[in-house]
């Protein structure tokens, strides 16, 4: 287990990140914040160690989702009930597919991240599907959509500064 | 009866939470624990017991209030014993920030046996884990065992391929031979991690007040300390967030052997619910005791 002991800015370190959008956020604000000393701090380095990043992507997911089910199969409801109902149900179709994804990918060496990319691809295509909708629900594919390109040029990027992020990491491991 | 197994405490929901660990997207946690602990509400008997220790606890707060305080005290206990299966499992730890120092530094210098006297709060289980790797010091941790069988099974199985070197888990319930081990352990140098705010049927107990109330600390810990001449260190791990602890020490103290043990007793007992109260105060929302424990007694 890899650790940063002391420093409060460590928190900001690339690798306790996951997705390359918050790997190059986080690198930006690592370049420029001054050196934070706290005593009696231990920050493990863990790409799923940012605690930000995991709430704001499980948001994102439920939100999706939920949008999906409001302007979808809950369409005739009334919104004010079918928000509040959407979310639920989207909370449990999440653990579905998490769990259900979690038995097909049974035999692959890494299952978490096997799992990790089904659940993202049935999120990419379900996008695919909505966007061609004459309902509300395709500005919530679009966003959905947008946000996942986003992170695709974030990843070119984050790429091309592999070395100056590596620097920047090996001065704490120092 | 395999229903057994689907019972609050049987072996499927700890089969289940492992599964969750090795498989589930870490970006999909958050949803997964709010999902989960709002179906545990549905536990009847551990709803009411948290909200009767929050009526205490939180004096003229309202059932309603307490309701949704009962949900948060579930969704960090969902999130401790993640965090404590997943430690166990890939070796993935948390963040840690220290509160009292000092005195954890004293603790981790100090050559001789002494008592952890710690609380079922936070995440006392990795809390062991953790010092165990991190002390180079052996580390006995006294607890209640599952009360189901076959939960009790599948955790030692857990436990004895995933154990930490130099951490030792012992029961509570061998109270009489325990405690002979345990004076051994002191005197050979060990550290014994005890939780002191629970009594489990069968073990000696002593009388105090906990916010107001007549409640009972196990006796163990003190009577320990006494005859080994070792200090207790009470210590809590607090969670502050996803994978952020907070390792408060209090003050060591000591249970001086006078004429008068009853008093020595009662002094030690003191200091420590003084300790305990003011955890749980600040974080009652992370204090796992699912029994109405703060009964009107008086």
């Amino acid at each position: 287990m890899k650790a940063v002991r002391d420093r409060e800015d460590a928190r900001w370190l690339p690798s306790r990140h996951h997705f390359a959008l918050f790997r190059l956020l986080a690198f930006l604000r690592l370049r420029f914040a001054r050196p934070r000393p706290r005593p009696g701090l231990v920050l493990v380095i863990d790409r799923d160690q940012s605690a930000f990043e995991n709430q704001a992507v499980a948001s994102w997911i439920v939100l999706t989702l939920a949008g999906y089910l409001a302007a979808g199969p809950l369409a005739r409801w009334p919104l004010a009930l079918a928000i509040p109902a959407a979310l639920l149900l989207a909370g449990a179709i999440v653990q579905v597919m998490v769990v259900g994804g979690g038995l097909l990918v049974f035999l692959f060496p890494d299952r978490i991240r096997a799992n990790s990319m089904l659940f993202m691809t049935t999120m990419l295509l379900l996008a695919a599907y909505y966007a061609t909708r004459a309902t509300w629900a395709r500005f919530v594919a679009w966003q959905f959509l947008a946000l996942v390109a986003l992170n695709a040029i974030a990843a070119a990027i984050v790429f091309l500064l592999r070395r100056p992020i590596a620097r920047l990491e090996a001065a704490f491991a120092a | 009866m395999w229903l057994r197994r689907f019972l609050v405490h049987g072996v499927f929901w700890r089969q289940l939470l492992r599964f969750a660990v090795l498989n589930v997207p870490l970006w999909a946690e958050p949803v997964s624990m709010a999902f989960w602990s709002l179906f545990f509400l549905l536990w009847g008997p551990g709803r009411r017991g948290v909200m009767h220790n929050l009526k205490s606890i939180l004096p003229g707060s309202l059932a309603v209030t307490n309701f949704f305080r009962t949900y948060r005290v579930f969704w960090n206990f969902a999130w401790t014993i993640a965090d404590n299966v997943r430690f166990k499992e890939s070796r993935v730890g948390p963040d840690w920030e220290f509160e009292g120092l000092e005195h954890f530094e004293t603790l981790h210098a100090h050559s001789g046996g002494a008592i952890i006297l710690t609380a079922h709060m936070g995440n006392y289980d990795l809390g062991a884990h953790l010092f165990a790797e991190t002390a180079g010091k052996s580390i006995v941790m006294v607890r209640a065992p599952e009360t189901d069988a076959e939960t009790r099974q599948f955790e030692e199985s857990i436990n004895a391929r995933t154990i930490a070197n130099g951490l030792k888990i012992d029961f509570s319930t061998r109270s009489t031979d325990l405690a002979l081990d345990l004076l051994h352990a002191l005197q050979e140098g060990e550290i014994i991690a005890i939780q002191g705010d629970r009594v489990t049927p069968g073990i000696a107990a002593l009388p105090t007040t906990l916010f107001g109330k007549h409640v009972e600390v196990p006796a163990g810990p003190f009577a320990l300390a006494m005859a080994a001449r070792v200090p207790i260190f009470p210590l809590f791990i607090m969670r502050l967030g996803r994978r952020r602890y907070r390792l408060l020490t209090g003050k060591p103290f000591e249970v001086i052997r006078t004429r008068d043990r009853a008093e020595a007793f009662d002094r030690a007992v003191a200091q420590w619910t003084r300790e305990l109260e003011g955890a749980i105060h600040a974080a009652w929302f992370q204090w796992f005791t699912f029994q109405p424990y703060l009964e009107d007694r008086q």
